[in-house]
């Protein structure tokens, strides 16, 4: 019973004082995130590193790939901002376009595996029985194998190219995504209005669509933006044990395990990827963080 | 509870099977011969006929798998493509180093995060809370090799007190590798800490809201008693099982950071395996990965079990 | 501090003597020695208390300017529906507050001391010393991982008593509040025990301080009508021997009849009304309580009561089903497994057209699976189920097996509105999907049936493009209603649709149930624990134990006997509002007094092989039977 809102008597007459809140609920979010601090930095910060790597040929006159060996491992200078790397290139153009391989790699594997996750956390919830004992068998050995190890073993196998990554971290995010999703899916199964369309003998897969979908619509979407976070970290990491992207391709992670070894020498060669690394995950937490207050979405417990 | 105990040691021994055969099948049975891949594309084919034989690969992946799972029960994980020696002696020793590494890292995380996590919690939105809570966002948004490599840069370069890399053959004595430990044990802790004081922090605010929290405290128990006593059994549940998921991670972090520090380590025996493409050594390492990962759940189980009766005495409530 | 309590105890059961209500045990002779060491001291006093929280930049008051004091040995009773604040008024009891309220006006006094004023350690000691609170669900208010004795001594801890004192002092408590074999109750854990064991156990819990003032939020809204009645009783005895001050929170007035001296009556944050009991019960001042009082069910009603604005009570006479109404449902022996446990262990029934057969029993008796059976959505074992008509159909199958026209003439509406709608879809959809699932509209006119079906459940079709949160628990239950009926079902299946409704609601819903059957010739399986609503609504009744029908027959022969023990045991436990002191004409008694006088178990026995009935059953004639044995 809550006693903090009071009830109005059913008088069939219309509720005072509360307008009809139609469509709109992506406004309102926006609106509610907006109005915290926190998830509005973190809004911020991944628009400009989404603007930034859109943009980073018009921003920087270098190119992040040409070796220049007469300016090697310069200090920052009016002509180069954030210095120069062992090989003569310019730090901030590498920074600039590093997010590029970053983003594109992250969003279409975070993509793949929260779109694969809900599809099978879905069903798994509401098929239940032999089904659900099936997939979560088979998920809990997937969750067994440590990410990393998982992914290293795929790209001995298969390669290092970019839609491999995409693919391994997929198959390796998807069984997390499908946790989440199964127990929030198995939160709406058993309540009344599911149970009503179950009564008419509705089939799966509307049930799955008209009524439960748009009710872990917002566990889904945190879901996204907090798998994009870790994904950012594996796939950077990926990179800096040297099996994400090849070498010239400036990426962040890659930057860092070449500029290391200097990093006395040109300390911002290997500082310079790190802040935009940080940066972007921290935009990304962040706004995972407002997603998940702005929806009433448990984001820690989620993910579990 | 004996049962209980039983079911689930053995679906814990029927994960670790299945997580092998998973590994198995990626490995050899994923496009490609793997003969070839090993090899390269310009081997002879008199070289690739050699190395099939060895892998034997000219017979049925089934009955390979099998003997291959036998063997890795008992120890033997096979030969090792380059060094032609057993994968097991050098498996156990990166993986006596590793867990060197792992013990510290475990300990100090989830110590400094269950206090931290706590106190974030009872002072909830007061500065307390607002300092730690900043600091795990911030330990959630690196990757832990620039934690490590940060570190380097400050304890090793700036103020070079521990060292940077580790020169240590893996067979080194455990003493002579101990100060080797602290760099990466602290680069894995700021990482892991970070994730499980947010679960904590999360599930302490949960249970003081509580209807028994609340209960306890109208008794006029004093503070102390009530968060002890009554909020943190319960508190710690949900914390138990982001802990073992973190292990998971752990094992991954490890790799990289054992990269860093050139640590002899398990993670440095899969790279250096991915490298040469060695493959029994991968699969060795990827089992033993999922091995830990599986016994950490089961040992957050049997917490679990020690804090929360329900589980201990059975499903048979009353209710 | 014990020893400074005594006197006061003795001036509490002064205080009570003069009071109505059930007053055994206070009648004990010391209470009359307690004339010269009077005290005046107010128990608990409660003056112009107002509260507030702040939402979206404004205050929202939930309490306003509430006073009212209880005196030692005296029960005070604060009621309303929900959000009328009453909730609030007793947490500010014990100086507890929801996070984010706040006291705008007024004061609390407990023990002679303002709670709101004192400082963390004094309202500690207060909250250990001087007031307990029993809470609604104690499987909430107990710490799951301790064990039960262990909570009790901690809440002995404030006294001066070493540990095997402490110990044996919770063991005597655990035998206070009734409970066998303290020893071993005192070793477990709370999930360890029934529902009415924890409630002892936090009513033991509330004693251990020796408290002047014990708070009960909803003590027994949780609890079954049968489990309620036993902890009402003790409750009523302990504070009478205790001489407790006892404020007493509840939204049911069956309840407050049966423990109040005293009553106030909340509605949205304020007092409409304060008196006496028996005055308040006999004749209310305020409309509002009269129109409350007047929309409680009763057991003795013999049909549907319609309330008047001005609180005045008819009673709609039951529209007889033919004689010659042909069954639209038949059950043979249906039996329903939950794993390995029968849910529902061989029930035979019928349904004739246009009648309201209520299923009535405890939580665990099969009412609700043999419903969900029946809507196809848990298949029998084994046993016959089928729907008669123009359209016979085998409802042994799940629903996604009925052929389509079998389907919709069987139809479920559920017990709680706040789940029964999808939140992130209009009302409307509710009932426009079931239309266009069945073909009975086509997806242009499918949204204008569906308001012709909303105004049918007399809920304005406006109201229907809002979301469900927006509308009120009783707007959400039509709408339910609604989609039910979109089908154009023979038989509605309600399970529990009344019971998470306020009073005043309910009885507009059941009124709309009673008019769809007569107008439309409805069947309704009416699945609801409580035996007033039953009386009004139904004319069959078949009372349910573990999984087995144990009583079947019509309303009025069940209700006046002969009964089955179990049926019995359910009609003695309802509470009606009626103060326990004035249970002549009507009261909790009616049942028993009026009516054949109830014949024990061997009587009923006796009849039986009179009637010569077959093995089971003992056939009463007139379709009311009763089954042999099963207590």
């Amino acid at each position: 019973m809550s006693e903090a809102e009071p009830n109005p008597v059913d008088t069939g007459g219309p509720v005072k004082g509360r307008p009809a809140r139609r469509a709109g609920t992506a406004r309102a979010t926006l609106r509610s995130m907006l109005r915290s601090k926190p998830a509005t930095a973190g809004l911020v910060l991944v628009a400009v590193h989404v603007l930034i790597a859109l943009l980073a040929p018009l921003l920087t006159p270098y190119s992040p790939t040409a070796n220049a060996p007469g300016s090697a491992l310069l200090g920052p200078s009016a002509g180069h901002w954030a210095g120069t790397d062992a090989l003569g290139r310019d730090v901030l153009a590498r920074v600039l376009h590093g997010g590029r391989y970053a983003l594109t790699v992250s969003f279409a594997a975070t993509a793949c595996a929260v779109a694969l996750g809900t599809l099978v956390g879905c069903a798994a919830a509401l098929k239940g029985g032999r089904l659900d004992g099936l997939v979560m068998r088979v998920l809990d050995a997937v969750l067994a194998v440590p990410p990393i190890l998982a992914l290293l073993v795929v790209v001995t196998v298969l390669g290092a190219g970019p839609a491999v990554i995409v693919l391994a971290v997929t198959v390796v995010y998807a069984p997390q995504v499908v946790r989440v999703v199964r127990a929030a899916a198995m939160g709406v199964a058993p309540l009344d209005y599911v149970t009503a369309a179950r009564a008419r003998g509705e089939r799966t897969f509307p049930i799955l669509v008209r009524e439960v979908l748009p009710n872990i619509a917002d566990v889904v979407s945190v879901e996204f933006a907090m798998r994009a976070s870790w994904v950012v970290l594996l796939i950077s990491s990926l990179s800096f044990l040297g099996f994400g992207a090849n070498p010239p391709t400036p990426d962040w992670g890659l930057m860092i395990a070449e500029n290391r070894t200097a990093m006395t020498v040109v300390p911002w060669a290997s500082l310079a990827p790190i802040v935009a690394l940080a940066t972007l995950v921290l935009g990304l937490n962040l706004s995972a963080d407002g997603l998940a207050k702005a929806w009433g979405v448990d984001r820690v417990k989620e993910a579990q | 509870m004996l049962t209980f105990l039983t079911r689930r040691l053995l679906s814990a021994a029927g994960t670790v099977l299945l997580a092998a055969l998973l590994v198995f099948a990626a490995v050899q049975l994923l496009p490609g011969d793997v003969a070839t891949q090993v090899l390269g594309q310009d081997a002879t084919p008199e070289a690739v006929a050699a190395l099939r034989d060895q892998l034997d690969l000219n017979r049925p992946a089934a009955l390979r798998f099998v003997e291959w799972a036998a063997g890795a029960v008992r120890g033997d994980f096979g030969t090792s493509l380059v060094s032609g020696e057993p994968v097991a002696g050098s498996l156990w020793l990166h993986l006596r180093n590793t867990l060197l590494i792992a013990a510290a890292t475990v300990a100090v995380a989830v110590t400094s995060s269950i206090v931290l996590g706590v106190v974030a919690g009872l002072y909830r939105d007061r500065w307390p809370d607002t300092l730690i809570s900043s600091l795990t966002l911030a330990g959630m948004s690196v990757p832990e090799f620039v934690v490590a490599t940060l570190l380097v840069l400050a304890l090793s370069i700036t103020v070079p007190v521990l060292p940077a890399v580790v020169l240590d053959e893996a067979s080194a004595p455990v003493g002579d590798l101990l100060p080797a430990v602290v760099l990466p044990t602290v680069a894995l802790s700021v990482v892991m800490t970070a994730y499980i004081v947010r679960m904590t922090r999360t599930s302490v605010i949960d249970v003081m809201a509580s209807e028994f929290v609340t209960t306890a405290r109208l008794k006029g128990l004093g503070a102390w008693r009530v968060v002890v006593r009554h909020a943190l059994p319960s508190a710690l549940l949900p914390t138990l099982n982001v802990i073992a998921m973190n292990v998971a991670w752990l094992v991954g972090g490890v790799v990289v950071v054992e990269n860093v520090f050139n640590y002899p380590g398990i993670g440095k025996l899969m790279l250096e395996a991915v490298h040469s493409r060695d493959l029994p050594v991968l699969q060795a390492v990827a089992v033993v990965g999922a091995v830990v990962y599986v016994l950490c759940n089961l040992a957050a189980d049997l917490a679990a079990m020690a804090l929360n009766p329900r589980l201990r005495t059975g499903e048979r409530s009353a209710r | 501090m014990s020893a400074e309590r005594e006197p006061k105890q003795e001036a509490g059961e002064e205080t009570a003597g003069g009071a109505g209500g059930p007053s055994e045990g206070r009648t004990d002779a010391t209470a009359w020695q307690g004339e010269g060491i009077y005290r005046r001291e107010v128990p608990a006093k409660v003056e112009d208390l107002s509260v507030a929280y702040r939402a979206g930049g404004r205050d929202i008051t939930v309490a306003r300017n509430v006073s009212f004091e209880v005196a030692a040995g005296q029960t005070l009773a604060v009621v309303g529906e929900s959000g009328s604040g009453k909730s609030t008024v007793a947490g500010a009891l014990l100086g507890h507050l929801r996070h984010g309220s706040r006291i705008t006006s007024g004061s609390v006094e407990v023990a002679g001391r303002d709670v709101f004023s004192l400082g963390n350690r004094d309202l500690k000691a207060l909250r250990a010393r001087d007031i307990a609170m029993v809470g609604q669900n104690a499987g909430n208010a107990l710490t799951p991982s301790m064990r039960v004795g262990t909570q009790l001594e901690e809440a002995l801890l404030a006294r001066p008593l070493s540990r095997a004192d402490r110990r044996a002092e919770a063991r005597a408590l655990l035998e206070k509040v009734g409970l066998p074999e303290p020893d071993r109750i005192g070793r477990r854990y709370p999930h360890q025990l029934s529902g009415g064991q924890q409630q002892r156990v936090a009513i033991a819990m509330a004693l251990a301080a020796r408290p002047r003032v014990l708070v009960l939020d909803e003590p027994t809204t949780a609890l079954d009508v049968v489990t309620q009645a036993r902890i009402l009783d003790l409750v009523a005895g302990l504070s009478a021997e205790l001489g407790l001050a006892t404020v007493l929170v509840s939204h049911d007035l069956g309840v407050v009849a049966r423990m109040a001296d005293h009553v106030v009556v909340m509605r949205e944050g304020e007092v409409v009304e304060a008196a006496p009991a028996e005055e308040l019960f006999a004749s209310p001042r305020h409309p509002y309580t009269g129109r409350l009082l007047a929309s409680v069910p009763r057991v003795s009603d013999a049909g549907l009561a319609e309330v008047g604005e001005d609180g005045t009570r008819t009673v709609r006479d039951r529209a007889p089903v033919p004689e010659d109404a042909p069954d639209v449902v038949s059950l043979e022996d249906v039996v329903v497994q939950y794993g390995r446990s029968r849910a529902v262990d061989g029930v035979s029934l019928g349904l004739r057209k246009g009648e309201v057969l209520a299923l009535v029993g405890e939580s665990g008796s099969g009412k609700s699976t043999l419903a969900w059976s029946m809507a196809g959505l848990r298949s029998p074992a084994s046993g016959r189920m089928r729907l008669h008509g123009e359209q016979e159909g085998d409802l042994s199958a799940g629903a996604r097996r009925r052929p389509m026209a079998v389907r919709r003439r069987i139809q479920l509406a559920f017990q709680n509105a706040d789940t029964s709608l999808n939140p992130r879809r209009i009302a409307r959809e509710a009932v426009r999907r079931p239309l266009h699932f069945f073909g009975l509209a086509s997806r242009s006119d499918a949204d204008s049936r569906a308001r012709e079906v909303i105004e049918d459940v007399a809920l304005d079709p406006a109201l229907s493009d809002r979301l469900p949160q927006q509308l009120s628990g009783g707007q959400r239950q039509r709408i339910g209603i609604a989609r039910a009926l979109a089908g154009g079902p023979d038989v509605v299946v309600a399970d529990e649709v009344t019971t998470a409704l306020d009073v005043s609601v309910q009885a507009s819903v059941l009124a709309l149930l009673d008019d769809l059957r007569t107008e439309r010739d409805l069947a309704f399986v009416f699945i609801s624990h409580d035996l007033a609503v039953v009386r009004g609504i139904a004319d069959r009744v078949a009372v349910m134990k573990d999984g087995r029908v144990v009583e079947e027959g019509p309303v009025e022969a069940v209700f006046t006997g002969p009964n089955h023990p179990y049926t019995r045991r359910l009609l003695e436990a309802v509470l009606e509002p009626a103060p326990a002191g004035a249970q002549g004409a009507e009261g909790p008694g009616t049942a028993r007094d009026s009516g054949t006088p109830l014949p024990g178990a061997a009587q009923t026995a006796g009849a039986a092989e009179a009637t010569g009935a077959d093995g089971a059953w003992i056939d009463l004639g007139g379709g009311h039977r009763i089954r042999r044995g099963g207590e």
